[in-house]
């Protein structure tokens, strides 16, 4: 038995699909491509998967994780030729390995956030955020856990950004972003995004998320 | 594809994978490859639609020919609606995107009559004029299908053909006439006229209905053509009429996310009370060859971990056995789940249950109906007491600690004593597992015992009954509570409002499509759905439109009256719905169809065959 590590895309119109429905949804695949895959072994007996670092609904990403269990022979190339067959739309394979690293190394997800803006607001909107961004503190509230209760933390967004960079031109913004991920503490791009239209004012046409990597706390690609 | 003010609006509804499409298996043609586009639209949310196995059978049919383009369309969620509205988003269709005012044929399935206002509304939302006479062009043409249309007349000003019976030919018959018509550059009243000729093909604008002061139908004159009655459409040999190879597989739960097969059709019970026993005949059964071998691919093709075998009752399936031990075969090396539903209590073998034990353990279900022998003679729900409790004892000892018994309360000749017999049944069966020495150890029993409301229906022998009032429903649920005295007996029993409107819609007439439009516009709509159903608002209407709910809810019809679903022929003989109904008032049973024939007649749809009777 193999811990084999699926990389995926999810684009398009796939990024509108839950985290528990992509679950149901790779199992399928699975299934289709018929992998050799291992079954827990219960009662009610389901394929093994996990997954790096759970998507939020409507973020796009370049750089999903799921790590399933091969019995028999299979190989990685093969795991991947099948699974591209048979992967509905948005959802590409790009790499099949042999897990190297431990998901919960993972600590931080670099993100490409793009706003559609009016051309008059684009200057603002990048002279506002680039000054909200140099200051020491950027407080945002962020539904947490306390035990089983869920209660409201006010967290600094400054201290979970690596790095950013602001770039734009004649209608678009668009934020690079390194901003902490993983068990330990996860931020959600659209922490950042909301605060930025709420202090700056201006509302968008339209936002787009996508993640495009994950690192490690040295700095290092999740492999 | 998805346009950008649609994607604007996603963020901000509930379960935005309902609208999205690109599901696994969905089908995206090329427009100008295509002659037709046909709008496959279901008047309920997506979740209720994408199990529907009558669409997916459709769907793929339309989308095997190289010449038109079978989209889906679902009724969008308050929280959807108002989104659209707001943002002027006219109703799309999920493979293109494109507003569904574009197609050529705007086609819904009518499975409930409580979905009647989601039609209004989907059409409003698409910026299609709800009623057929402002309709002129040979485009959106609107047809429905489905149970519900064995009765169409609530719905007569609104859809311009309605198809009787089963679909896979009539909708291919009917798409090559538009094509036809639409490369002639035909009038709407030309492509009709032609249509009308189709067999199982009902246009209600070509019939008079001309009534009686009393308020009864005088008579319905046939014109421009139409046949004096319209016959219903079947397909006669399961084994090579078209099934889907590919389901559109849901990345969101949906009600049955599953592989299903369908193993025949027709029923050969004959309950009383039971439309879809007596509309779907004749009986046919799809060999199980073909049904395992069809099973296989969808379970490939989809990825599922779950088939279902469907049909009104699986247990008759003459070649369950051999079914199961085919589908055993590969599902157990591909840890797939096989369900069986409808099983009926009376030939649940030791065989069947021996496979069940193989198969994944839920939850048991049966439906005794009534309370008393007398009652489910008179309904010819041919069980008894002692084969309930026998098969219940057989599941308890196989393991089962917890049984459903659905029941119905408001059925002709009902009593308060069936009503209380209910209770005693269902306490029986508690007994009977704490009585039986081979019971699961250390568990109890959980017995649930659901309660709806009968709804008298066109094609059955109760057609001519009278339904219980909503007050005489309450009071009889209310007897129903006090009568069970354990807390193993779980009760749970429907809403009785939305049983009366049902039953209003199930057997009504023409004069109901100016009630239907009035409470849609006054905001009705998703009245399946408790938390929106407005019955204040019905009412409303009803008395607006000068109205009567109780004339067609609550009054018993002469045999000799004119019936507003009379000129529409589904294959049974009225005389034998007569006879059925003389022998339920003398609870006297009929012998189910493989034992003797009944002479229902509608083996004659068939050709004078039968499958019951060989």
């Amino acid at each position: 038995m193999r811990l084999v590590r699926i990389r995926f895309e999810k684009t398009g119109r796939s990024k509108y699909i839950s985290h528990l429905d992509l679950t149901r949804c790779m199992s399928r695949a699975l299934k289709r491509a018929q992998i050799p895959i291992w079954y827990t072994q219960g009662f009610n007996p389901h394929p093994y998967m996990t997954f790096a670092l759970p998507l939020s609904l409507g973020i796009e990403s370049l750089c999903e994780s799921m790590d399933i269990k091969i019995e028999g022979e299979m190989q990685n190339d093969q795991i991947e030729e099948s699974l591209s067959k048979v992967m509905p739309e948005g959802i590409s394979v790009y790499s099949v390995y042999d897990a190297k690293m431990d998901a919960r190394k993972i600590a931080f997800a670099q993100y490409d956030i793009l706003l559609e803006l009016s051309s008059g607001d684009v200057d603002n909107f990048v002279y506002s955020a680039k000054a909200l961004l140099d200051c020491d503190e950027l407080i945002v509230e962020k539904l947490g856990k306390k035990g089983r209760k869920k209660v409201v933390k006010q967290v600094n967004l400054i201290e979970h950004i690596k790095s950013q960079k602001i770039t734009s031109s004649e209608k678009q913004v668009k934020i690079m972003v390194q901003l902490s991920a993983g068990s330990s503490a996860n931020i959600n791009p659209n922490l950042l995004v909301d605060v930025l239209i709420e202090k700056i004012g201006v509302e968008p046409e339209s936002v787009k998320i996508i993640r495009k990597s994950l690192y490690t706390e040295s700095g290092e690609e999740f492999l | 594809m998805l346009n950008k003010q649609v994607e604007k609006i996603l963020p901000l509804v509930q379960k935005p994978a309902r609208y999205t499409g690109g599901e696994l298996n969905c089908v995206v043609k090329n427009k100008d490859d295509i002659k037709l586009r046909f709008a496959f639209c279901f008047p309920d949310t997506y979740e209720i639609g994408m199990s529907h196995l009558g669409m997916k059978i459709l769907y793929s049919l339309i989308n095997d020919r190289k010449d038109a383009w079978c989209e889906r369309v679902f009724a969008p969620w308050i929280d959807m609606e108002e989104q659209m509205r707001k943002n002027d988003i006219p109703l799309y269709a999920l493979e293109s995107g494109d507003p569904i005012s574009e197609f050529d044929i705007i086609g819904f399935t009518m499975q409930y009559e409580l979905s009647y206002t989601n039609v209004l509304n989907m059409l409003d939302l698409a910026k299609i004029p709800v009623f057929s006479k402002d309709r002129a062009g040979l485009s959106q043409i609107v047809i429905a299908g489905g149970p519900c249309v064995c009765n169409p007349e609530p719905l007569a000003d609104f859809i311009d053909i309605f198809l009787l019976g089963e679909g896979e030919e009539i909708t291919n018959e009917l798409i090559d006439l538009l094509i036809e018509h639409k490369e002639n550059n035909s009038t709407k009243q030309e492509f009709l006229k032609d249509a009308c000729k189709i067999q199982g093909v009902y246009i209600p604008a070509f019939y008079d209905v001309l009534y009686n002061k009393d308020g009864t139908i005088k008579d319905v004159v046939a014109k421009q053509g139409a046949p004096k009655k319209v016959k219903k459409r079947i397909i006669r040999n399961l084994d090579n009429a078209h099934y889907p190879s590919h389901f559109v597989v849901p990345f969101i739960e949906t009600v049955h996310d599953r592989a299903v097969e369908e193993i025949f059709r027709g029923c050969i019970r004959g309950c009383r009370f039971c439309q879809a026993g007596f509309i779907y005949r004749p009986i046919r059964e799809k060999s199980a060859k073909v049904a395992n071998e069809q099973c296989k691919t969808l379970c490939d093709t989809s990825g599922y971990d779950e088939a279902s075998l469907c049909s009104l009752s699986t247990s008759d399936y003459t070649q369950i056995s051999e079914l199961l031990n085919d589908m055993l075969d590969w599902t157990k090396d591909e840890m797939i789940n096989v369900s069986l539903p409808s099983l009926r209590i009376d030939n649940f073998s030791d065989e069947l249950i021996e496979k069940l034990k193989l198969i994944r353990r839920s939850g048991l279900t049966f439906a005794p109906e009534a309370g008393t022998q007398r009652l489910r003679d008179a309904i010819n729900k041919n069980i008894t007491q002692e084969e309930v409790l026998k098969t219940c004892n057989k599941a308890f000892e196989g393991g089962w600690t917890s049984v459903k018994l659905y029941f119905m309360l408001g059925l002709p000749t009902e009593t308060m004593d069936d009503v209380s017999g209910i209770a005693s049944l269902a306490q029986m069966v508690v007994d009977e597992f704490y009585k039986n020495p081979n019971k699961p150890k250390g568990k109890g029993v959980n017995v649930s015992v659901s309660a709806s409301s009968f709804v008298p229906k066109p094609f059955t022998p109760f057609q001519w009954e009278p339904q219980d009032t909503a007050q005489m429903l309450i009071d009889k649920q209310s007897h129903l509570q006090q009568s069970i005295t354990t807390r193993k007996i779980k009760l749970s029993w429907h809403d009785v409002s939305t049983s009366v409107l049902e039953g209003v819609f199930a057997r009504g007439d023409r004069k109901l499509c100016s009630v239907l439009y009035t409470a849609w516009k006054k905001g009705c709509k998703f009245d399946g759905w408790d938390e929106h159903f407005k019955f204040d608002l019905w009412q409303q209407s009803f008395e607006e439109c000068l109205v009567s709910p109780e004339f067609y809810a609550n009054r018993k019809r002469e045999f000799e009256e004119i019936l507003p679903w009379d000129h529409l022929d589904y294959g049974i003989d009225k005389n034998f719905l007569i006879k059925e109904n003389q022998k339920a008032h003398s609870a006297t049973t009929t012998p189910h169809c493989r034992q003797k024939c009944a002479g229902c007649g509608s083996n004659g749809l068939n050709g004078g065959k039968c499958d019951a009777i060989g």
